[in-house]
């Protein structure tokens, strides 16, 4: 049975998700699934600017997704290329562009 | 006038242009960061430099630059492209006589595509006159 504050978070990363989701991603095969999109400015080697992708949704809501899997996010194609849950009910997908 | 540095920097580049991978792609200036569509590319920098007199009486001074050729490439499998680009770069300047002493290489994941890094590390002996630096004697 869940601790009550374990039921805390995960009512928390339910919240997240239901007002927080800017985008939905696309997975394939009928799998949707709506979270926050960020896209930073980075930067490599300090000669090299670009982007740094990311998704971020409830854990549950991404547990059938592995690394490599294909998604599109705003008609953007990406692969999945890190799974990094954060242990309190949300899970960020880092991601590259295909 | 320039610093020979700044004259060696600008005959690099100019034998460094037209390479099969790097094509047009040659940069001198690390100011102006490069999009990842932008590569291939390289970046010719002129590093550090150790300085002496030849002599207490002549005045010349016996200069070692450390020429840096940096290439960068985008993709997971870059890692053969920064190979073909240090191919290029060493057939072009060792028979020019710049002594390759070092290769480094260095990767990383946090953009939408992986950069890969390799750098040549040329060793250039050259001579100047003290207080003339613009002028390889």
């Amino acid at each position: 049975m869940a601790t009550p504050f374990a039921t805390l978070q995960s009512r928390i990363a339910s919240a997240v998700e239901r007002h927080l989701a800017d985008a939905l991603a696309d997975f394939g095969e009928g799998v949707q699934v709506a979270g926050l999109f960020r896209l930073p400015c980075g930067e490599a080697f300090g000669f090299v600017s670009g982007n740094a992708p990311s998704f971020e949704a409830s854990s549950g809501a991404l547990s059938g997704i592995a690394r490599n899997a294909e998604v599109i996010i705003n008609g953007t194609a990406y692969t999945v290329s890190e799974i990094k849950p954060d242990g309190q009910g949300m899970t960020t997908l880092r991601l590259e562009k295909s | 006038m320039s610093h020979v540095r700044t004259q060696i920097r600008a005959a690099v580049v100019g034998l460094l242009t037209g390479l099969t991978t790097t094509g047009a792609r040659v940069f001198a200036s690390r100011m102006r960061p490069q999009t990842a569509d932008a590569l291939p590319c390289l970046l010719v920098t002129t590093a550090d430099e150790d300085i002496a007199p030849t002599s207490a009486l002549s005045g010349a001074l016996d200069r070692t630059l450390q020429l840096v050729i940096r290439g960068f490439a985008a993709g997971a499998t870059c890692d053969g492209t920064l190979d073909q680009i240090a191919a290029e770069v060493e057939t072009v300047l060792m028979p020019e006589g710049y002594m390759l002493r070092r290769i480094e290489t260095d990767f990383d994941d946090e953009l939408e595509k992986p950069i890969g890094e390799i750098r040549l590390t040329f060793e250039i002996l050259y001579f100047t006159q003290a207080g003339n630096p613009g002028v390889s004697a």
